[in-house]
């Protein structure tokens, strides 16, 4: 039908870029959160060598490293969800109802460290006014990979 | 084209077993085939003749109830087409194992009215009692499809190990509402009374007021907002029902006594 199928012919590939930085957007409600998110995206997208690679920058369904099923390496990141707050090892108050994630992937441990402190600042920017109670990150018992972000190195 | 009618002429003086009258059975007789149906249950051989009043065709579908009591049990027993209007009170199974077709009361219910029903929609306009959707006889579960709408109160047990469908209460419901129910959705308007939940599998329960007694075997998971409570409301609309679902709502998991997997929305 209408439009044409572009893409690239050949691509470049690097084994020094790095993938996975996140934030985690905890807050009251989800217009608050999303809101925080968008304005983080943007920010992010001012970082060279840096990117949010899903759609809008932001994940909903967000998953951890493991899973309870045979053939799939990751699943719901089940401490995240609201809804479950009451059935599994829950991360999250009671008073929190929205989460969204942001993942980062970069050229460079550093493009990552600086996306995500661009990222951080400008979710703080609308401060718990916004119902914004908390910025995390998953770390996943340290399974991610060899580059850990610690937030409270990355704002300092 | 009139409605094949049967209005009740006196009060039975036995339960009377209406399972014959279903609309396509009537629609190829004539009235006095229909009067010979038997529809007592002791031994004093009781036929339709016998106490209604018959009036019109049923080659329409339709098939209309005047008059009845709470000792009209199972009408609509089995019905897959066509449409019974009861004016009056009805007995126990009504529309019981139904699998298509409607059924509307204006009157009251007797016991497991629309238990094991499969498909097809049923409307009380009154109250019903105990176990509404639930298990009949012999049965291992309760309604498996299709819509029951409760104008009044519901009795106990409501929805009694229910595996599918939807049930609407529009007042308040008795003990043990959805209890051991495996799947579907309850939705009651009005208060529910102890227990509610008790020993819920999944499906989601959707109360508008907060019960005074919640089971402390519900997990609660805070308040938030439901994309599937604007889109139920959207479904109910189109069927007619305006159930004011609100998307803001209090979830509770449970029964974690049992799977857990349960929820009951408690709008806010």
């Amino acid at each position: 039908m209408d439009g044409e199928f572009v893409c690239e012919a050949t691509t470049g590939m690097t084994k020094s870029a790095v993938g996975g930085g996140n934030l985690l957007v905890l807050g009251r409600s989800h217009a608050g959160v999303l809101s925080a998110c968008e304005r983080a995206v943007k920010a992010i997208g001012a970082v060279p060598d840096a990117i949010a690679p899903f759609p809008g920058g932001i994940v909903r369904s967000g998953s951890k490293v493991g899973s309870r099923y045979k053939g799939q390496i990751a699943s719901t990141n089940d401490a995240y969800c609201p809804t479950l707050k009451a059935v599994v090892d829950t991360a999250l108050p009671l008073d929190v109802e929205a989460v969204l994630e942001i993942v980062i992937d970069g050229l460079s441990a550093d493009a990552v460290a600086a996306a995500m402190r661009a990222g951080l600042f400008a979710i703080v920017e609308g401060g718990a006014e916004q119902g914004i109670t908390h910025i995390t990150a998953g770390n996943y018992g340290g399974n991610l990979g060899p580059h850990h972000f610690h937030l409270k190195e990355i704002i300092s | 084209m009139s409605a094949l009618t049967l209005e009740l002429a006196r009060k039975p003086d036995q339960r009377l077993d209406l399972s014959p009258l279903l609309p396509r059975r009537l629609a190829g007789l004539k009235p006095k085939e229909i009067e010979a149906l038997q529809i007592g249950t002791t031994r004093a051989r009781l036929v339709v003749g016998d106490l209604f009043k018959l009036k019109g065709s049923g080659d329409g579908g339709m098939l209309r109830l005047v008059g009845t009591d709470a000792r009209c049990d199972r009408i609509g027993h089995e019905l897959a087409e066509g449409e019974i209007v009861v004016e009056g009170d009805v007995g126990a199974y009504l529309g019981a194992a139904m699998t298509g077709g409607k059924i509307s009361i204006s009157g009251r219910a007797g016991p497991v009215a629309g238990a094991g029903m499969a498909g097809g929609t049923i409307a009380i306009g009154g109250d019903s009692d105990e176990r509404a959707g639930g298990i009949l006889v012999g049965g291992t579960h309760g309604m498996r499809g299709g819509l029951i709408t409760i104008g009044g109160n519901a009795g106990p047990m409501l929805g009694e190990r229910m595996r599918r469908g939807l049930i609407i209460v529009n007042g308040g419901a008795s003990d043990y509402a959805a209890a051991r129910m495996i799947a579907g959705t309850i939705i009651v308007k009005g208060t529910v009374a102890r227990f509610a939940g008790y020993g819920l599998r999944r499906g989601t329960l959707i109360l508008t007021k907060e019960p005074k007694d919640l089971l402390p075997t519900f997990g609660d998971c805070g308040v938030m907002d439901f994309n599937y409570l604007a889109l139920l409301d959207r479904q109910l609309r189109a069927l007619g029902i305006d159930a004011k679902l609100r998307s803001r709502a209090r979830r509770l998991m449970g029964d974690m006594a049992t799977l857990g997997k349960g929820e009951m929305l408690i709008l806010a």
